[in-house]
C-alpha cells in the first residue's frame, strides 16, 4: 500500500494499494478512519485547488516560467565564470556547483559535499530567498510565484555570485597528498591537504573471477579503469570545493 | 618499471602537478606478470587457493620456517611462485626474471 500526503499544508491524502485490499476498504469490511477523514474544510481546500490547477494554460505558463529561471540563473553562472550547472525538470531544480554537466546520481555524489551549497544558501537567505543549502534537496517554483518574484531571485542570485571567486583566478589551493589503496575489491583514492583535512575522496570496485575451484583472478586493466575513474572523481570533488576558498 | 611507465603514461592525473606525494597500499601478495608493454595474463589474487596443496607437497614446515627466518616472508600457497603455476603456460618463461630470488630459490 502507498501513502502521500498532498495537501500542501491542508491534512489532504491519497492512500492506495491492490484493488483486493482496497475493496475491503470500500466494502467496509475494514475500518479504515482517521482525524481529518472526509473533514469539510480540506476536502474543501482540496476542491478549490483542483479548480484552480485545471485552468487552461495553467501548467504552460508555470513551466515557461521555469525555462526563464533556468536560462537566466545559467546566464549568471556564465557571465560570473563559475563552473556550475542548473539541473531540473520543469518547477524542480537545482543549481549544482560542479566542472562537469552532472547526468547521474555519481556525477552528483562527488560533488555534493563542497561547501559551494551551503553557502550559496545562506547568501541567498540574506536577500531573504530560501535555497536549501543542501545539494541533494530541490529548489521548487510554485504557482505562487510570480514574475517578480523570478526576478528578485535572479537579482539576488547575481549579488551572491560575487562572492564566489571563479576557479582560473581563485588562490592556488595548498599541495595536496594523495592516498591510494588497491583494495582486494575496490581501489580507493583519498586526497589530503596540508591541514591533514580530507578534501576529496572516491572509490571504485572490480570484479574477481572464479571460473574454476579456489580460483581468484583480476583484470588488471579493470585496476588501472577503475584508478583512473577515482582519480578523476577525488580531483573534480577537490576542484568544487575550491570555488568557495576563495 | 619501464613496462609500468608505458602502462601509466595514457593514464597520467589531471591534477599531477599539485599532488606533493602518494601514498600507496594495496592487496596481499597478488602475482601480476608483466611482458614487454602490457600484463601477461590477469592478476593472481592472493584469495587464489589453487596453489595451496602444491606448495604444501613442497614446503614442509622446517623449510618454510627456514625460510622465514632468512628472508622475514613466510612461504604458502598463497605466495608468488606457487601462484606462477597457474599464469599462461607460455608467459612464465617470459617473466620468470621478474620474480624475488628468495622465492624460486625456495622451490628449487
Amino acid at each position: 500500500m502507498f501513502a502521500k500526503g498532498l495537501g500542501g499544508g491542508y491534512p489532504v491524502a491519497a492512500l492506495g494499494g491492490r484493488r483486493d485490499i482496497m475493496s475491503l476498504v470500500a466494502a467496509g469490511t475494514v475500518s479504515m478512519a482517521g482525524t481529518y477523514a472526509a473533514n469539510g474544510i480540506a476536502v474543501a481546500a482540496a476542491n478549490a485547488a483542483l479548480d484552480e490547477l485545471s485552468q487552461p494554460g495553467k501548467y504552460e505558463a508555470l513551466f515557461a516560467r521555469c525555462e526563464r529561471f533556468y536560462d537566466s540563473l545559467s546566464e549568471i553562472l556564465k557571465a560570473h565564470r563559475l563552473p556550475g550547472y542548473v539541473v531540473g525538470l520543469g518547477p524542480v531544480l537545482q543549481v549544482w556547483f560542479a566542472e562537469h554537466p552532472i547526468k547521474n546520481y555519481r556525477d552528483a555524489a562527488v560533488t555534493r559535499t563542497t561547501t559551494c551549497f551551503g553557502v550559496g544558501g545562506e547568501s541567498m537567505l540574506e536577500h531573504n530567498i530560501l535555497f536549501h543549502p543542501g545539494a541533494f534537496e530541490n529548489l521548487f517554483v510554485s504557482f505562487a510565484h510570480s514574475d517578480e518574484d523570478i526576478d528578485r531571485t535572479l537579482k539576488a542570485a547575481d549579488d551572491v555570485a560575487v562572492r564566489f571567486v571563479p576557479m582560473s583566478d581563485a588562490p592556488r589551493a595548498p599541495d595536496l597528498a594523495l592516498g591510494i589503496d588497491l583494495g582486494t575489491s575496490a581501489v580507493k583514492v583519498m586526497a589530503i591537504d596540508a591541514a591533514g583535512s580530507v578534501v576529496g575522496e572516491a572509490q571504485g570496485t572490480f570484479a574477481t573471477l572464479s571460473r574454476e575451484p579456489l580460483q581468484a583472478e583480476q583484470s588488471t586493466a579493470d585496476w588501472f579503469d577503475r584508478l583512473g575513474e577515482c582519480d578523476g572523481n577525488a580531483r573534480r570533488s577537490v576542484g568544487a570545493a575550491r570555488l568557495c576558498l576563495g | 618499471m619501464a613496462t609500468l611507465d608505458a602502462a601509466l603514461a595514457p593514464r597520467a592525473s589531471a591534477w599531477a602537478d599539485r599532488v606533493r606525494a602518494i601514498a600507496l597500499t594495496g592487496q596481499l601478495p597478488t602475482l601480476v606478470c608483466l611482458g614487454e608493454h602490457a600484463p601477461l595474463a590477469p592478476a593472481i589474487s592472493w584469495r587464489d587457493g589453487r596453489a595451496d596443496h602444491w606448495a604444501a607437497e613442497r614446503v614442509d614446515r622446517a623449510l618454510r620456517m627456514s625460510m622465514y627466518a632468512r628472508t622475514g616472508m613466510p612461504i604458502d600457497g598463497r605466495y608468488l611462485a606457487p601462484m606462477l603455476r597457474f599464469i599462461l603456460p607460455t608467459a612464465w618463461i617470459r617473466c620468470a626474471a621478474s620474480f624475488l630470488r628468495k622465492t624460486i630459490s625456495c622451490l628449487r
